[in-house]
């Protein structure tokens, strides 16, 4: 037994491994010889700097920038592809909140032009891009805010965009919170409220060089629970999605206007 | 489909430390480059697992494979200066920050820097590594002996701390 194949034996110490006639003899070797246990108490100190040098997070720029590239990677390789099954993750129960989350995403991407910007897309491809979009939101570990306070709520997009956004004031509008989201790409903000009648959300996203538009209803095919309103001003896209009749939201968003 | 999806991004956001870490140690401490590689990696990694391949095999098979063809592969089987560690302490060591760890992998070859990080920091087996780097163990065995060459130069890339340190070998 000579000092390099002890070591490499004996590689990694802190494995467990069977006590066969190589690895008596390399301990036997490293027993006796003191360059191969200086050797590996080195290398021991090198496993310890694991801890500084990489195990924690990379800045929140990388972590979107990669898991960006992972999503468009996958969805462009979904609309080639074509999907044989959508909801397959709705099936195991830890993915409820995020299917949930899904769902109103896909509720808000069926009508908003923005988010929506491959129209020509397979539906199947686009359910598939929501499901990668919100999980790629979550998978960033975006902060969100459970709070009533609005100024909490401003303060959150304030540093989570560097934007100023004012939330709905309204009787019968409660916030509940705040999150970041990504829609298409965007970096944006989904300040959500409870009314009586359920969840409204109010979605924010910076989109540079975007035209004002006035606040419109956008018909949706189907229909559906919830309805969607979408305007456009001050560079951001801006949607109210919810169960609150049409006109009623289109009041919210002229006067958030 | 979507199972699937989820499990190679869950283990992507596993193990992201890992890889930016990874890659910040082969770059010699240089954060564009190294996020470059990450990115990269982990779009090819995602092709792997397309193919078949487990999320955490593809990752960091990608991760290596992407440093080798970033930073360049020589295969010039440059032996080691002779460096002596003789009087080496723990608290010498604890002594280095991991940036100076990180610049000093920058006078190392590339292929001694990936056997040492896989090697000696992610505690793979000689076995492991030689399969990712595409060499045998024995070439292995050979690249880790530019671990004293890293640690000498970090100590150097301390400054008076390291100096300190160095001079009682």
């Amino acid at each position: 037994m000579n000092c390099e194949r002890a070591r490499r034996v004996l590689w990694p110490p802190e494995k467990p491994r069977l006590a066969d006639a190589d690895v008596v003899a390399a301990r036997e070797h490293v027993r006796v010889c003191g360059s191969c246990r200086a050797h590996l108490e080195i290398d021991g100190y090198l496993g310890e700097l694991r801890a500084g040098l990489g195990e924690r997070a990379p800045r929140r720029e990388i972590r979107e920038r990669v898991f960006e590239s992972v999503a468009r990677a996958r969805t462009s390789s979904r609309a080639e592809n074509d999907v044989q099954s959508g909801p397959a993750a709705i099936r195991d129960p830890s993915h409820r909140r995020r299917t949930a989350l899904t769902i109103a995403f896909v509720a808000a991407i069926s009508a908003v032009p923005l988010v929506h910007g491959s129209a020509g897309d397979p539906a199947r491809a686009s359910t598939a891009n929501a499901f990668v979009e919100d999980y790629m939101r979550l998978a960033v570990r975006e902060d969100h805010v459970v709070t009533p306070d609005p100024a909490v709520v401003r303060q959150f997009i304030l540093r989570e965009l560097g934007s100023h956004v004012e939330p709905l004031a309204e009787e019968g509008l409660a916030i509940a919170g705040a999150e970041v989201c990504l829609l298409d790409g965007h970096r944006g903000a989904v300040i959500r409220y409870q009314t009586k009648l359920g969840m409204v959300t109010y979605y924010v996203i910076p989109v540079r060089g975007i035209e004002p538009r006035r606040p419109g209803i956008t018909e949706r095919p189907g229909g559906g629970r919830a309805n969607v309103v979408t305007w456009a001003g001050e560079g951001m896209e801006r949607a109210l999605v919810g169960p609150l009749p049409a006109d009623s939201l289109l009041e919210l968003a002229r006067r958030a206007n | 489909m979507f199972d699937s999806s989820l499990i190679f991004e869950d283990e992507l956001s596993r193990r992201l430390a890992r890889m930016h870490a990874f890659a910040l140690f082969m770059s010699g401490d240089r954060e564009s480059e190294a996020e470059d590689m990450v990115v990269r990696a982990s779009t090819n990694a995602l092709e792997a697992h397309f193919v078949g391949e487990a999320p955490d095999r593809a990752l960091i098979a990608a991760m290596v494979r992407e440093c080798i063809e970033s930073l360049g592969w020589p295969r010039d089987n440059r032996l080691p200066p002779a460096v002596s560690l003789s009087g080496l302490r723990t608290r010498h060591l604890k002594s280095l920050s991991p940036s100076c760890v990180r610049r000093a992998a920058a006078v190392i070859p590339t292929e001694a820097r990936a056997a040492i990080w896989l090697v000696a920091v992610d505690r793979r087996t000689y076995g492991e590594t030689a399969r990712l780097l595409g060499v045998d163990e024995a070439a292995v065995s050979r690249l880790l002996e530019w671990r004293d060459v890293l640690i000498r130069q970090a100590l150097d890339e301390a400054g008076p701390a390291g100096q300190t340190a160095s001079g009682n070998f």
